[in-house]
């Protein structure tokens, strides 16, 4: 299988007064086009840090990230910008919607700044909402939403400019097991529609369970890593 | 983003509403205290310019007892010869003297005239009867009226009103201590104080012989400039000694300080009113600057969001920005109207007068006397402007710094707060 995503020796340090934290420590991972993997461990295993950094929200203090190849690290600001925005898409735990916007207006944020695609970001937007059995409640705001629809119009969002690259950080972590397990019904289904690579962290162990691929982290190393 | 922007604001209704409260509140306080200022400079010139003068002199003197003819109110007389000495002055453009009299002009002893003797040769150029939109014009020119000539002996233009009072025409017959005038032209001023106006013009050498002195009660001086007004204004208690023994006291008028003389405490009002918009200003950046930057530390997870979704730190920033000239423009353009409203309203409702030695209409003058200085709010639409810019930097500055905040944010740090 082609390698969508590598890591080499990759290191992340914080700085905090006092103390250096070590989040990840010499990582070597490959991510194979079209997987889905489901990173686990402990809080503070660096799950979060190695999203942020593959999603281009952060550097690495050491190593290569690469992505089809390109090192994200030699990426200006603006460029990682228009990875994030043309490749990756998020899902948080939060949901991080904006609580003004209406559910599409939501799903169409990541176009908001760029006046030429706005009418077919509404298209698109309608179109995903549909896709994640949300287009009754787009013109909703979040606030008139429960968890569970909140984190389809996330899925929305995140879906909507066709990204290569699916992030999830804990996407069912505050949702009861019903709602979680109806997410990752979707997430599953677009995954097998789209062939996005989906790369998730959770601490839940019945998603690690089905995981099809399961990356262990242990105090920022890559400790296990388990294709089924 | 513009729709963004304002969803924003609504959203946080209570701050929006706090920084546009204190953003009206300064503008306001400046847009009026700006534009009364320019009522106020506009009400001191008005009467000057109506006269072409820059400065008035006059001789105060303590009022004389009745005469058939005499010094207006508490006026005294100036040799002719102080006037020729004035126009030898270094920066004097013009300078005119008029004799301001009271004459009786009918049987009663409250039967008195307002009476300025005035040089024919001047007239047009500077003094009480100029000609101009902000004087003075003859209404009656097409059927034969006409300004006082140099050899004119029992000639008089009379005021409308004054004409209307009396049925006077051209070539009508006014009666002044004891003798006839012929009217040969009849005025319309604008309105307005007018410095020295009477009801009757006649030439200055008739009014002297009314008299029985060659003298003039004000000197009215056009100056180069300013610098010039202020030397001239020295070298006059040279020209023009006062006895002081006798009560007696030289007066120079000139706009900047007829208002202190006439509106003090109006003044000092204004003056305390600029001082307090100003330090509404520095109160209101301060808050709105600081209210700027605690809305990054609020929205941090969403700035967050924004840049994991592909927005630029630029486009963070522009949204930003967007929001506090929001908050600039709408509480700067209300607090501009409002304080100009305010200012209208002051101008509009405003009575000053004239100083009496400028205008001594006798309290029995059966006319009215111009003597209501005019309040416009002409030329203060640069001021108001200024206001207006002045909430709008307000906002854009606290923007930028809020923008600049926003677009250091890492995204990843971002999204780790909640």
């Amino acid at each position: 299988m082609e390698t969508h995503i590598q890591l080499k020796r990759v290191t992340r340090l914080f700085q905090k007064p006092g103390e250096t934290i070590r989040a990840l420590d010499g990582v070597d991972l490959a991510i194979p086009r079209g997987s889905w993997s489901v990173i686990v461990g402990v809080s503070g295993s660096g799950k979060s840090t190695l999203l942020s950094l593959v999603g281009g929200l952060d550097r690495a203090t050491e190593g290569e990230v690469l992505v089809d190849g390109r090192d994200l690290s030699l990426l200006s600001s603006d460029e990682l910008a228009e990875y994030r925005r043309t490749q990756v898409g998020f899902v948080f735990q939060s949901f991080s919607l904006i609580p003004t916007f209406t559910a599409l207006e939501n799903v169409c944020l990541p176009f908001i700044p760029y006046k030429s695609a706005r009418r077919e970001a509404e298209q698109k937007a309608w179109e995903m909402l549909e896709k994640v059995g949300m287009a009754s409640r787009a013109n909703h705001l979040p606030g008139e939403m429960s968890g569970g629809e909140q984190q389809r119009v996330a899925i929305a969002r995140a879906l909507v400019n066709d990204p290569a690259l699916l992030l999830a950080d804990e996407p069912t972590g505050e949702l009861d097991r019903a709602t979680g397990e109806k997410v990752l019904d979707l997430l599953r289904h677009l995954h097998e529609e789209r062939g996005v690579t989906i790369l998730m962290t959770s601490h839940d162990p019945s998603i690690a369970e089905q995981a099809p691929r399961l990356i262990h982290l242990e105090d920022g190393r890559v400790t296990a890593c388990v294709t089924r | 983003m513009l729709q963004y922007a304002l969803k924003e604001l609504i959203r946080r209704r209570s701050r929006s509403l706090l920084l546009l409260f204190g953003l009206i509140v300064c503008t306001a306080l400046l847009a009026a205290s700006l534009s009364i200022s320019q009522a106020m400079r506009n009400a001191a010139r008005q009467p000057f310019q109506s006269a072409n003068a820059d400065l008035v002199v006059q001789k105060e003197l303590a009022t004389c007892p009745f005469a058939l003819v005499k010094h207006a109110g508490k006026l005294g007389g100036i040799p002719w010869t102080a006037v020729e000495e004035i126009r030898k002055l270094p920066g004097v453009e013009l300078a005119t003297g008029v004799l301001e009299l009271w004459a009786t002009s009918g049987p009663e002893e409250t039967d008195r005239a307002v009476v300025t003797g005035l040089v024919p040769e001047d007239q047009h150029r500077i003094g009480p009867v100029k000609r101009g939109e902000d004087c003075c014009q003859l209404v009656d020119h097409e059927i034969g009226g006409r300004y006082l000539k140099e050899d004119d002996d029992h000639a008089c233009l009379v005021e409308k009103p004054y004409a209307e009072k009396h049925g006077l025409g051209l070539g009508g017959q006014v009666t002044l201590g004891g003798e006839p005038f012929t009217v040969v032209g009849t005025l319309e001023a604008a309105p307005g104080a007018r410095i020295s106006a009477g009801e009757v013009y006649i030439p200055l050498a008739k009014a002297q012989d009314l008299l029985g002195e060659e003298t003039v009660n004000a000197i009215m001086i056009r100056a180069k400039d300013q610098e010039a007004a202020k030397a001239i204004a020295q070298e006059l208690p040279r020209i023009i000694p006062v006895d002081t023994a006798q009560g007696e006291k030289l007066v120079v008028t000139s706009d900047a300080n007829v208002m202190s003389n006439v509106a003090g405490v109006a003044i000092l009002a204004q003056s305390a009113t600029t001082w307090m918009a100003a330090l509404v200003v520095g109160v209101v950046f301060l808050l709105v600057v600081k209210s700027s930057l605690a809305s990054v530390g609020e929205r941090v997870r969403e700035i967050g969001t924004m840049k994991a979704v592909g927005w630029r730190d630029a486009h963070v920033a522009r949204l930003l920005a967007l929001e506090s000239a929001l908050v600039g423009i709408i509480g700067g353009g209300v607090g501009t109207a409002t304080g100009w409203g305010a200012a209208w309203l002051y101008a509009s409702h405003t009575r000053v007068q004239l100083p009496s030695l400028l205008n001594s209409y006798p309290a029995c003058a059966k006319t009215p006397p111009p003597v209501d200085m005019q309040f416009s709010l002409e030329g203060s639409g640069p001021l108001v402007i200024g206001a207006f810019l002045v909430a709008l930097a307000i906002g854009i500055f606290s923007g930028y710094l809020a923008a600049r905040r926003a677009s250091k944010l890492p995204p990843a740090e971002a999204l780790r707060r909640v």
